[in-house]
């Protein structure tokens, strides 16, 4: 039986420590998540082990610029889509890690990939922290693979 | 003092460029185990390389492993900063030749504290 050892409250809180860590003012919690669906991506890593799934950290296109800018220090017009992709990548890589430690036994992280929204995969998710950092939206979900 | 950041994102680079910088470090980049290990080849060597686990082409502790085995580069600090928070990998990154190891999120101070303890920036007063 795969485990993932993980309660909403302590998903919560590892999300916490990631926007604490990297975005400033730190996000605020959101009751639903506001945007054109249309317009989200998804940065997400899979995990492999003694649980199967994928952590996955949506925002708008805009949020994704906006994140990037803060990461990288760099203005908004002088960002390409590489930094985007990379920006949310790392976002999905550093929540992810923190997830995989809650899964017992060994696993493996895999590398990050960004993808419009809609191509993450219907899967189910087992957690799910929305928030919202400056008018941008940000969903952190982590989605169990059948 | 030289410090090379390698890690596969830009922006963590950057995020951890900006850290070391303030610290009094000059700062090189390197975007995996193998960019690295060619940019030290080349010269000059860091004093302090901070290294990611996951990334392309060549890993962290491949990279850590190329670098114990050169005796040229025996100086070279080596400080894992990655997602990779398994107590079995941080026990084989310390054995393959890590000095010191950080789990990422990481703040500003976790860094300096890590340097601080390895005696490569001074303890504040």
């Amino acid at each position: 039986m795969s485990v993932l050892a993980l309660a909403p409250e302590e998903f919560k809180c590892i999300v916490d420590e990631v926007w604490a860590s990297l975005l400033v003012p730190v996000p605020v919690d959101a009751d639903q998540v506001n945007g054109e669906a249309a317009t989200f991506v998804a940065g997400f890593v899979e995990i492999q082990g003694g649980w199967v799934g994928r952590v996955s950290v949506e925002t708008t296109d805009r949020g994704a610029v906006a994140i990037a800018s803060q990461m990288l220090m760099v203005p908004t017009d002088e960002l390409t889509q590489a930094d985007l992709v990379d920006a949310v990548g790392e976002l999905a890589n550093i929540v992810g890690g923190s997830v995989k430690s809650c899964v017992e036994g060994h696993s493996t992280l895999s590398l990050p990939a960004v993808v419009p929204v809609q191509e993450i995969g219907d899967h189910e998710a087992q957690l799910e922290v929305v928030s919202q950092w400056q008018e941008h939206p940000l969903r952190v979900r982590v989605l169990a693979v059948a | 003092m030289l410090a090379m950041v390698i890690d596969d994102s830009r922006a963590m680079r950057s995020i951890l460029r900006r850290i070391v910088t303030e610290l009094g470090f000059e700062c090189v980049e390197a975007a995996d185990g193998q960019d690295a290990l060619d940019k030290m080849s080349e010269g000059p060597v860091p004093d302090l390389a901070l290294i990611d686990w996951n990334m392309p082409v060549l890993d962290g502790l491949s990279f850590v492993t190329s670098v114990r085995e050169n005796r040229d580069w025996r100086d070279v600090t080596l400080m894992m900063v990655t997602t990779e928070g398994e107590h079995a990998q941080i026990v084989r990154a310390l054995a393959a030749g890590a000095h010191e190891y950080v789990i990422k999120p990481f703040t500003p101070d976790a860094i300096q504290e890590k340097l601080q303890l390895l005696g490569l920036v001074g303890v504040e007063a």
